[in-house]
């Protein structure tokens, strides 16, 4: 008897101190509506309310060059293999009727974005100013921001193993500079700034030439708008060729997890 | 149109959910279906599911834990899975994913005490409360209905809510999960009842009574099965708009033959079994009940997997390979499961249990 009360009472104080050891544990933060950066009103994490910043492309102006790939990969240590933005090289139609066609593409940072909403822990989120950013210290890496982005512009970073995607360079923009690839864009086809300054470029841009924005259907409200854009190129079923598989191949890199198919070829 | 274009150079897109989350909703389904077939008895009162119902109780928790494991595993930040408890809850109402954050605990604990209570006289020996405990089960039951029910319909919820994805997005895919999760319910029992009956009781009697009309009901919830597909499939690719184009070729080119073969062979057999005089027959059971289990776990990957592949902004479809970390790791959870089984099936006396069931359903 005296043994199964001391069994009892040894339970009863262990479950007391793993409770009071949890409950100290908790951050005082902890059950945030958002995140802690958010609830501490962060300017990091609420942004300037007074803007609201888009990027407008002008295709009739990009040589698909990749230097803002490659900026964007220096300026924001993205590893090696992964990208936050890239321009798509396609080649349409057939010697002699034939010419490029490029598509730069980026996290478009939704008026209405699919991924924010259904963030389980509120890591990502968007902030006043426009940007759709990552809380890389909350995130959990369970993916479904990434499934729910209709863009394809969200991936687990292979180093921090967290969701990665475009952020505007928001630590440039809090500097007074601009993104990255707006700055190394050779033929000035990336334009960057505040659409509620009517006299910024992309407010005249947008409001003087038609202009649109990638899979409108989705409801999303995308605040990257694409001058000249040609919509055959906006969702291509079946990749014919792609250079990238073809590096992989010829430099027999390992293989990822996810690779580019092409139908004929199965 | 697209003859015209030839993609030169472009990024494959990242995707982060592989065989865990496949396992996830496989697991996750047949444990909750489980629960259901357990509430047959103690809640429907089919007094058929008796010699059953205790197995079921047993197998959802055995199922459910690797569940749990593969939830942690697909994670990228393991570490990091208080904070799915702590932050976020703004988003409670239009993330499916959060759903899960008081469905899997309230899940869980429900079977917790319905095993509990369910096994309690025959553990304390003293125990003066039988009518009492019957009746705690049988509320505890009906409150688990619903959760049981949630907990996997939010699983289902998750793929459809992504506009995006031309496969997920309908409103069907919930329905559609829960009709899986019955078929693998029911597939998982008629392949393990028989065995732990046949080797591991001391009549070593199988109860054909009971499982061949497990079969048959496997079978009505296999044509209900059937409709489903028609009624999304029908939809996503022939009533569709333009989108139905890309998903004529991801049917026509992406899904091999044989995958069609052996998908519908999976559903087909136990169909014909179920509704014979071959369901009395313990081969063709476990036949039936390996088959649907292997059915509805293609079902999950072709949801995962596939659906992943389906080209969305960048161009073309994806192929998805297998990691040796993703192989170790499907390998631990079956493995995982075979011990939680074992564990549950060893300290629990369900064989006493089940002897009690037979009184009154004319097995004595």
């Amino acid at each position: 008897m005296q043994e199964k009360n001391t069994r009892r009472e040894f339970l009863k104080k262990g479950a007391i101190t793993s409770a009071f050891a949890i409950l100290s544990s908790v951050q005082a933060e902890a059950f945030s509506l958002a995140n802690p950066g958010i609830d501490a009103k962060n300017i990091k994490f609420t942004g300037d309310s007074t803007k609201k910043y888009v990027m407008v492309i002008d295709l009739r102006k990009c040589v698909g060059c990749q230097a803002c790939t490659s900026s964007c990969i220096v300026e924001n240590s993205v590893p090696q293999g992964q990208s936050r933005t890239s321009v798509t090289e396609m080649e349409i139609g057939e010697f002699p009727d034939v010419r490029k066609g490029f598509l730069p593409q980026l996290c478009n940072h939704c008026d209405e974005p699919s991924c924010v909403p259904v963030c389980p822990t509120g890591a990502t989120f968007k902030r006043e100013d426009g940007l759709v950013v990552i809380d890389n210290k909350i995130c959990i890496g369970c993916g479904y921001c990434e499934n729910t982005c209709p863009y394809d512009k969200r991936f687990i970073n292979k180093e921090t193993k967290v969701m990665d995607k475009c952020t505007f360079c928001a630590h440039r923009l809090q500097d007074g500079l601009l993104p990255a690839c707006v700055e190394t864009c050779v033929g000035g086809a990336r334009i960057f700034g505040d659409l509620n300054n009517k006299s910024s470029e992309v407010y005249k841009l947008i409001s003087n030439f038609p202009v649109d924005v990638l899979q409108n259907e989705q409801g999303t409200k995308p605040q990257v708008y694409y001058i000249g854009l040609d919509n055959r190129l906006e969702k291509i079923a079946n990749a014919t060729i792609s250079l990238d598989n073809l590096v992989q191949e010829a430099l027999q890199l390992e293989e990822k997890q996810w690779t580019t198919v092409q139908l004929g070829a199965r | 149109m697209e003859n015209l274009i030839t993609t030169l150079s472009s990024i494959t897109p990242d995707r982060s959910w592989g065989i865990d989350v496949v396992s996830y909703f496989w697991f996750n389904g047949a444990s909750i279906a489980t629960f259901l077939i357990f509430t047959l008895f103690y809640v429907f009162e089919i007094k058929r599911f008796k010699p059953i119902a205790g197995f079921a109780l047993l197998f959802s928790f055995a199922l459910f834990i690797p569940a749990m494991f593969n939830l942690l595993d697909d994670l990228k930040q393991p570490g990091r899975m208080v904070n799915f408890f702590l932050y976020g809850w703004g988003d409670v109402i239009t993330s499916p994913m959060k759903w899960g954050s008081f469905l899997l605990i309230l899940y869980p604990a429900i079977i917790v005490s319905a095993i509990y209570l369910l096994f309690k006289p025959y553990i304390i020996k003293n125990s003066n409360t039988l009518k009492r405990d019957r009746r705690l089960i049988y509320y505890i039951s009906i409150v688990g209905i619903p959760i049981a029910i949630l907990t996997h319909g939010y699983t289902g919820y998750e793929p459809a809510i992504v506009h995006g994805n031309l496969l997920w997005h309908t409103p069907l895919l919930p329905l559609l999960f829960l009709i899986a999760a019955m078929v693998s319910g029911f597939g998982i029992l008629i392949f393990l009842v028989p065995l732990f009956q046949r080797f591991f009781s001391d009549s070593k009697k199988i109860d054909k009574e009971s499982l061949a009309l497990a079969s048959k009901i496997l079978s009505w919830i296999l044509i209900l099965n059937f409709i489903m597909h028609v009624l999304w499939l029908s939809f996503a690719t022939v009533f569709n708009d333009g989108d139905k184009y890309i998903l004529i070729q991801f049917f026509k080119y992406y899904i091999s033959s044989s995958t069609y073969i052996i998908y519908s062979l999976c559903f087909i057999i136990p169909t014909i079994i179920g509704f014979s005089r071959l369901r009395y027959n313990t081969f063709f059971l476990l036949m039936s009940g390996v088959l649907t289990v292997v059915g509805i776990w293609l079902f999950r990957w072709g949801i995962v997997i596939y659906g992943q592949s389906i080209p969305r902004a960048m161009p073309g479809f994806l192929k998805y390979t297998i990691s040796y970390h993703e192989s170790i790791s499907f390998a631990s959870n079956i493995a995982i499961f075979i011990a939680a089984l074992t564990f549950l099936m060893a300290i629990f006396p369900w064989e006493k249990e089940l002897n009690s069931k037979y009184k009154g359903v004319g097995h004595e």
